[in-house]
C-alpha cells in the first residue's frame, strides 16, 4: 500500500468512523464507544404557562381540565392560557422558552432511564436567574413551576416531560 | 451474494485489475449496499484504485491495515474525559454541577477531523509511519484542574479523581500499538499536538467545584472528618462567619430530616455517638467547634419584643431557607437546597427510602400520555434547588398524595 493510498484509507475510513454506528467496528479493549443519540433517546418537554388572576371567574376551556382540577387550592378564581411551548431534548441538551414578563425558561436534559428522566430548570428575569433546580420526574409525568407576579395575578407553568 | 460481488470487484480494482464495465458495476452495487453509509455512495467515483482498500476494510477485508486502524480510530476518535471523571467521582450516576462542568466543556474530544486535515496538508510525502506518529499528543487537564482549584494537596475526592481518572488521555501508543508500530518513532506529532495539545476544562470545572470546594470544609467539620489542626482551623473560620454559620444550620438541618426519614422507616435506633465520644476525647458529644452562639443569641435579641419570633429569627440565621408559607399552600415536600453535596446525599437517601422500589421492573415501551398527569409524591423528586436571594422558593405537594409538585417562587420577598 502507498502512502497515498494510505492516506485515502484514513479518510475513507474516517468517514465511517464520524458517519455513525452503521458500519462502526467493534469497541476496542479499554474504549468507551462513542454516545449516541437517537429519537428513542430524547425526552419531549412541554411547558404550559397560565395566568392566575382574580379578576373575574373565567376558566380558558384551552386549559387542560387536568391542570385545572390541581389548581383550585390557589386563591385564584381565573385561568386564562397564554402559551404552549415544548422541545425535543437529547440527552445534556437544552432549550429555552421565553415566555411573557421577558422572563426566560431553560431546561436541559441531564439524564434518562426507562422509568425517568432528569431534568434542570432555570428561570431568568430580567436581572438575572431566579431559579435553578435539578428534578427527577418519573416519564409522562408533569410538575407546576409558579408564582412569577404578572399582570395582577401569576404565572402558573405545568412541565411534562413525556417519551 | 451481493456482497460477496461487491467484494471481489472491489478486490480487482484496488490490484489495478478491474476493466470499465467492472467499475461501473461496483459503482451500482456500492450505491445500494446497505452496509456502507450514503456518504460512501460515491467513493469510487474519484481515485477508485485508492479508494477500494478502504472499502474493503469498511467490509472487514483485512489489507494490512483497514480493520486494525479502524479500530484504532474508533478507539481514540472519542476520548471522553469527562465521563471518566464522572465515573471516579460519582458512581451512582449523580451528576452535580462539577459533573455537568466537567461534561460541558472536555465533553467528546474529537480530534481526529482535524488530524486528518493535518494530515492531507503535510503528510503527502513522509513515509507511513510519519501518518501514525501524527496522532500523537497528548492532553494533560489534571495539572491545570488542580493548580487552579488549588486542592492538589487537600486529598478530596474531585483531586484525586481529576488526577487518577483524567491525567493523561495518550493518543499516540493504542494507535501505534494497534498497527503494530510500537517502536516506529517519528517526529511529525506536532501537528496533532496544535489540535490537541491542551484541552482547557479549567475554568468551567473550576468554577464548579471551587464553589463546592467552599463549603467542602463546613460540611467535613459537621461530619468530623477534620483531624485535629483542620478542626482548629475551621473553627477559627467559622467564628464570626454568618454566612458559613448559615450553612452549618442548614446542614444540620439536611442532617436532621435524614435522620428523622430514616428512623420512620427504620424505626429509631440507640445513638453510639454519645458513648464513642468520650472515648476519643470529645468532652461534650453535642458540641460544634466554632459554632457561633453569640450569633444566635444576637439574632434571637433583635427579635425580641415581637409576638412571633420564630420565624423572624430563623430568617435571620437561615436567609431564605426557612419561610412562613402562605396560608393556601400545603405542607412542603421538600426542605433544604442550599448545599449541593448535602443536598445530593440527601437525595440519595431519599431515593432509596422513596423512589426506588417504584422505579424496579423492565423498560416500559415509549408512549405519550394524552392528558396531564402529574407526579405523584413518589414520583418526583426535586435533586438540587437554588434561587436568588430576593426570591423565596417553597417546594410542597398539593392537595395530598395526589396533588402535584409545585414549585412556588415569589419574587418579592425580601429578607
Amino acid at each position: 500500500m502507498t502512502l497515498a493510498s494510505f492516506m485515502r484509507a484514513l479518510m475513507v475510513l474516517m468517514a465511517v468512523t464520524l458517519a455513525g454506528p452503521a458500519l462502526a467496528q467493534q469497541p476496542p479493549p479499554g474504549g468507551r464507544p462513542p454516545p449516541t443519540q437517537t429519537a428513542a433517546q430524547k425526552v419531549t418537554i412541554e411547558l404550559v404557562v397560565v395566568h392566575a388572576t382574580n379578576a373575574n371567574t373565567t376558566v380558558d376551556p384551552k386549559i387542560s381540565p387536568d391542570i385545572i382540577k390541581h389548581l383550585k387550592f390557589l386563591n385564584y378564581t381565573s385561568f386564562s392560557h397564554l402559551a404552549d411551548y415544548n422541545a425535543s431534548l437529547a440527552l445534556k441538551q437544552e432549550t429555552t422558552f421565553s415566555i411573557v414578563g421577558g422572563r426566560r425558561v431553560k431546561v436541559q436534559l441531564l439524564n434518562r432511564s426507562s422509568t425517568e428522566a432528569k431534568i434542570r430548570v432555570r428561570m431568568y428575569n430580567g436581572q438575572g436567574k431566579l431559579l435553578d433546580t435539578t428534578v427527577s420526574i418519573h416519564r409522562n409525568r408533569s410538575f407546576i413551576v409558579a408564582g412569577p407576579k404578572h399582570a395582577g395575578g401569576v404565572l402558573i407553568l405545568p412541565v411534562t416531560a413525556t417519551y | 451474494m451481493h456482497g460477496m460481488a461487491l467484494e471481489q470487484l472491489l478486490n480487482r480494482i484496488r490490484d489495478g485489475i478491474a476493466d470499465d464495465a467492472e467499475l461501473e458495476r461496483a459503482k451500482e452495487l456500492l450505491a445500494s449496499d446497505a452496509r456502507f453509509p450514503d456518504e460512501l455512495r460515491d467513493a469510487l467515483d474519484d481515485e477508485p484504485v485508492l479508494s477500494a482498500p478502504a472499502l474493503l476494510s469498511c467490509l472487514g477485508v483485512e489489507d494490512g491495515f483497514g480493520a486494525m486502524l479502524a479500530g484504532a480510530i474508533d478507539a481514540e476518535a472519542h476520548v471522553s474525559v469527562a465521563d471518566s471523571v464522572i465515573d471516579a467521582l460519582f458512581p451512582d450516576e449523580q451528576q452535580p454541577p462539577v459533573a455537568e462542568a466537567v461534561v460541558a466543556s472536555a465533553g467528546d474530544i474529537e480530534i481526529t477531523a482535524k488530524v486528518l486535515e493535518d494530515l492531507a496538508l503535510e503528510m503527502v510525502d513522509v513515509p507511513i509511519v510519519q501518518a501514525v506518529e501524527a496522532h500523537a499528543g497528548q492532553i494533560e487537564i489534571v495539572a491545570q484542574v488542580l493548580a487552579k482549584v488549588g486542592m492538589a494537596d487537600a486529598g478530596l475526592p474531585i483531586a484525586q479523581a481529576v488526577e487518577s481518572a483524567a491525567g493523561r488521555v495518550d493518543l499516540v501508543q493504542p494507535v501505534l500499538t494497534a498497527l503494530g508500530l510500537d517502536d516506529v518513532l517519528a517526529p511529525v506529532a506536532d501537528a496533532v499536538r496544535a489540535q490537541a495539545g491542551v484541552v482547557d476544562v479549567v475554568a468551567p470545572v473550576m468554577a464548579a467545584a471551587t464553589a463546592e470546594a467552599s463549603t467542602a470544609w463546613v460540611s467535613a467539620m459537621l461530619d468530623g472528618e477534620l483531624d485535629l489542626a483542620g478542626r482548629a482551623a475551621a473553627a477559627e473560620q467559622m467564628r464570626g462567619n454568618r454566612e458559613a454559620t448559615a450553612m452549618m444550620t442548614a446542614f444540620a438541618s439536611i442532617g436532621r430530616e435524614l435522620r428523622e426519614a430514616v428512623a420512620e422507616q427504620a424505626g429509631e435506633v440507640d445513638s453510639i455517638w454519645a458513648a464513642v465520644a468520650p472515648e476519643i476525647g470529645i468532652a461534650d458529644p453535642e458540641e460544634v467547634p466554632g459554632w457561633d452562639g453569640a450569633l444566635l443569641a444576637e439574632a434571637v435579641r433583635a427579635e425580641a419584643g415581637e409576638t412571633d419570633v420564630i420565624h423572624g429569627v430563623m430568617s435571620r440565621v437561615m436567609g431564605p431557607a426557612i419561610v412562613a408559607p402562605p396560608a393556601q399552600i400545603p405542607e412542603p415536600a421538600n426542605r433544604g437546597w442550599q448545599i449541593p453535596a448535602a443536598a445530593l446525599a440527601a437525595a440519595a437517601v431519599l431515593a432509596v427510602l422513596v423512589n426506588v422500589p417504584s422505579l424496579q421492573g423492565t423498560d416500559v415501551p415509549d408512549n405519550v400520555p394524552e392528558v396531564t398527569t402529574f407526579a405523584s409524591a413518589t414520583e418526583i423528586t426535586v435533586n438540587e434547588l437554588s434561587y436568588a436571594e430576593n426570591v423565596t422558593v417553597q417546594v410542597f405537594q398539593a392537595e395530598g398524595e395526589e396533588g402535584p409538585l409545585v414549585i412556588w417562587l415569589d419574587e418579592e420577598t425580601s429578607l
